[in-house]
């Protein structure tokens, strides 16, 4: 009786599970199907299976913009946005974390309230920046505010007070480590769980950035993807086949990253040496 | 642990070097834009006809819609030697993007203005004047409201458009047939010349199971321009009685299901023109062009126009030459092939069936077989008729924050959220929100 009852939890929670998978994958679903289904198919009726005008669409797509040309813009500035803000990011909070100096609580409390600002409000401000350093047609306003991530910062904080002891750091100084090498060699790898989990948020973040670079870029050949996505879609015209195709292509590589990545942050609940 | 360093340094060192390297690229790009100028005039300053082919350079557009790509093609097939680069700009992101290009200098050579923001646009001083190029010669030709809406408050023509969008009713001709007993545009539009009697006609419908209108927010297209005044005169914010009549009109459309009560644009929008059970929708030019003629298959040749309760005009998109650009001459000549070339327009109104700003091209096309869509019925002909009928516009500055403001007051009041004081307290409040210079008249 008592293992009959617990098969059947069993069960009820495997179906609640699949319950639950399947809520999270139909968008998905929806949005590879509707790729190669007609705008009018799309709008007129719920598809499931995949249509036939998927080469139709990638014609209307391609005489709107070049996807490809935006994919590649797309990694060139996120592919090294993400790891400027892994590796600066772990090397500020591990100085936070660790290291006694003055003002400490004052650049804390910065690092903190520049979070806090939503960058729409400095976005014109950043492109008079941006102009006045020439670099208005270029990818390095995307790229070099990586090294200056205050979300990594703060989450990765915690993460080395907690699982970085002082005698873990004391023992390399002792045998003569340089404090370079102590964070490369010792707390970088200890938190590579948290860094992992960070870039996956930086880089689908970044990814998905818009207002930015629809500003500061001014060639059409530079832009990324959620820029050409939105030049898909017309004032009058929406060609719905196209902008899914498009969204299917650019949602790819965040699957890809969330798979080779998701992992860490389940190892992210067991950081640290000491155990 | 010294290679480690060294190699950021190194890499420091050539991210600084990269970021020099771009700034003599992007100051060589005005020079040669200069240049580029200097011989255009020189070119045009023999007067004598030019070969088209000595004319080059380049020239970047930004347009808030497709229309323009379409035009690139034949351009170049009579100046092949200007490059023309259109980048389409999300409607929603328009004015940002152009002022902040503007505060930078960066502005391209010409670019449009939607009707929500073409009269912002035509009192700055962004657009420069059109008289310089000789607009004087083609004014006859353009309809008024369409030379008006580009002309600033001293009379300056700053820009034009290729498009002129009148509206009246779009309808279904077998479901007119079966429940009005007549198909005929003219005995159709005698049934609906008021909002009383379209009232009257949707219960008809409503009682043989079929929605009068796709959503009531299409009717406010026409109810626009069936106002005293605009949104503003003289700095005072008033509501037109018209207006309140028409909140009412729209309550009793949804209490009553004679809509389907979807949004404009929506799914549900477009398939209600494959649907059996929609009779009509009140939009203007490109509502045919965009909505019906593209999703019309099975019901092709089973819709008709018929006019409106109101003559009316909505929407549209204008284009207008930067007072900063370096290539004026070469930006005149592209922005004349689209708005005021008569053999290049009514190349493009044909393949397209977009009514046009051009008088004589849409008067040409009136002659011309009509559309199969409309079962033979020729738009232009009818259009022409309904422009004949066109009070002054209507349009100011503010219209595109507060026709929106209204229609999400006009939506609280229609769905019961709020009684209808409350919804238009709401719409006052939201004006002034957004334009607190304005005071509101009694």
């Amino acid at each position: 009786m008592k293992k009959h009852s617990f098969r059947f939890s069993a069960l009820s929670v495997r179906l609640l599970l699949i319950l639950l998978t399947l809520l999270c994958a139909v968008p998905f679903l929806v949005v590879f199907v509707n790729s190669s289904h007609s705008s009018l198919d799309i709008i007129q009726k719920f598809n499931i299976l995949p249509g036939n005008s998927l080469a139709g669409n990638y014609k209307t797509m391609q005489s709107l913009v070049d996807i490809w040309r935006g994919f590649v813009n797309s990694i060139l500035i996120t592919v090294p946005y993400t790891i400027l803000t892994g590796y600066f990011g772990a090397m500020i909070a591990y100085g936070f974390a660790k290291f006694n100096f003055r003002f400490k609580g004052a650049l804390y409390a910065i690092v903190l309230v520049s979070m806090m600002i939503p960058s729409q409000l400095s976005i014109i401000g950043f492109y008079r920046l941006c102009l006045n350093l020439g670099m208005t047609n270029s990818y390095l306003p995307f790229i070099i505010p990586g090294i200056a991530n205050a979300t990594t910062v703060f989450f990765l904080r915690g993460i080395i007070e907690q699982s970085i002891s002082d005698s873990m750091i004391e023992a390399p100084r002792i045998e003569g480590c340089s404090e370079f090498g102590i964070f490369n060699r010792i707390v970088l790898p200890c938190i590579m769980p948290g860094v992992a989990t960070m870039c996956i948020f930086n880089f689908v973040a970044s990814w998905n950035a818009y207002m930015g670079p629809l500003i500061i870029l001014q060639k059409k050949e530079l832009y990324t993807m959620p820029v050409m996505i939105s030049m898909i879609k017309g004032l009058y015209v929406t060609n719905y086949g196209a902008m899914y195709l498009a969204i299917a292509i650019s949602v790819i590589p965040i699957m890809i990253v969330f798979a080779f990545f998701s992992r860490y942050i389940i190892d992210g609940l067991t950081t640290g040496s000491e155990k | 642990m010294k290679k480690t360093l060294a190699l950021i340094l190194a890499l420091a060192m050539a991210c600084t070097m990269f970021a020099c390297a771009t700034t003599p690229a992007a100051e060589a790009t005005p020079t040669d834009a200069a240049q580029a100028a200097t011989e255009a005039p020189a070119a045009e300053a023999t007067e004598a006809p030019v070969d088209p082919a000595t004319l080059s350079g380049s020239i970047t557009v930004w347009s808030s819609g497709e229309e323009l790509t379409r035009f690139v093609e034949g351009f170049n097939a009579v100046y092949p030697n200007i490059k023309v680069e259109v980048t389409v700009v999300p409607n929603s992101e328009f004015l940002t993007k152009l002022s902040t290009a503007i505060s930078g200098g960066e502005a391209p050579d010409l670019f449009t203005g939607e009707s929500d923001y073409v009269k912002y646009l035509v009192e700055t001083p962004y657009w420069t004047d059109l008289s310089q190029f000789g607009i004087d010669q083609y004014k006859d030709n353009i309809w008024e409201y369409v030379r008006n809406i580009g002309t600033d408050s001293k009379g300056v023509i700053k820009a034009l458009s290729w498009q002129a969008s009148p509206g009246g009713i779009i309808y279904r001709r077998d479901i007119a047939k079966a429940v009005l007993g007549t198909d005929d545009p003219a005995a159709v539009a005698e049934m609906l010349n008021s909002n009383a009697k379209m009232m009257e006609v949707a219960a008809k419908m409503s009682a043989s199971g079929i929605k009068m209108f796709a959503t009531w927010q299409d009717i406010m297209n026409m109810e626009f321009t069936n106002r005293a005044s605009g949104w503003v005169t003289d700095g005072k914010l008033s509501i037109d009685a018209n207006l309140s009549e028409y909140m009412d009109m729209a309550k009793t459309i949804v209490d009553n299901g004679y809509d389907k009560n979807c949004d404009p644009w929506s799914g549900e929008w477009y398939a209600a023109v494959e649907s059996a059970d929609c009779f009509c929708y009140i939009l203007p030019t490109w509502g045919y062009q965009f909505l019906i003629k593209p999703s019309a298959i099975t019901t092709s040749g089973q819709w008709g126009m018929c006019e409106a309760p109101v003559p009316y005009v909505k929407g549209g998109t204008w284009v207008g030459i930067y007072d900063g650009s370096q290539n004026k001459d070469l930006a005149w000549l592209f922005l004349q092939y689209c708005t005021l070339n008569e053999e290049s327009v009514k190349a493009y109104a044909s393949e397209y069936s977009e009514y046009v700003a051009l008088k004589s091209v849409d008067e040409a096309l009136a002659k011309e077989a009509g559309d199969a869509v409309l079962g033979g019925q020729n738009l232009y002909e009818f259009y022409n008729g309904v422009m004949a009928k066109i009070p002054a516009d209507l349009m100011t500055q503010y219209d595109g924050t507060l026709n929106n403001a209204f229609l999400s007051a006009v939506k609280s009041y229609v769905s019961g959220a709020m009684t209808k004081d409350e919804a238009i307290a709401q719409f006052k409040a939201d004006a002034l929100n957004a334009y607190p210079e304005l005071t509101i008249a009694e």
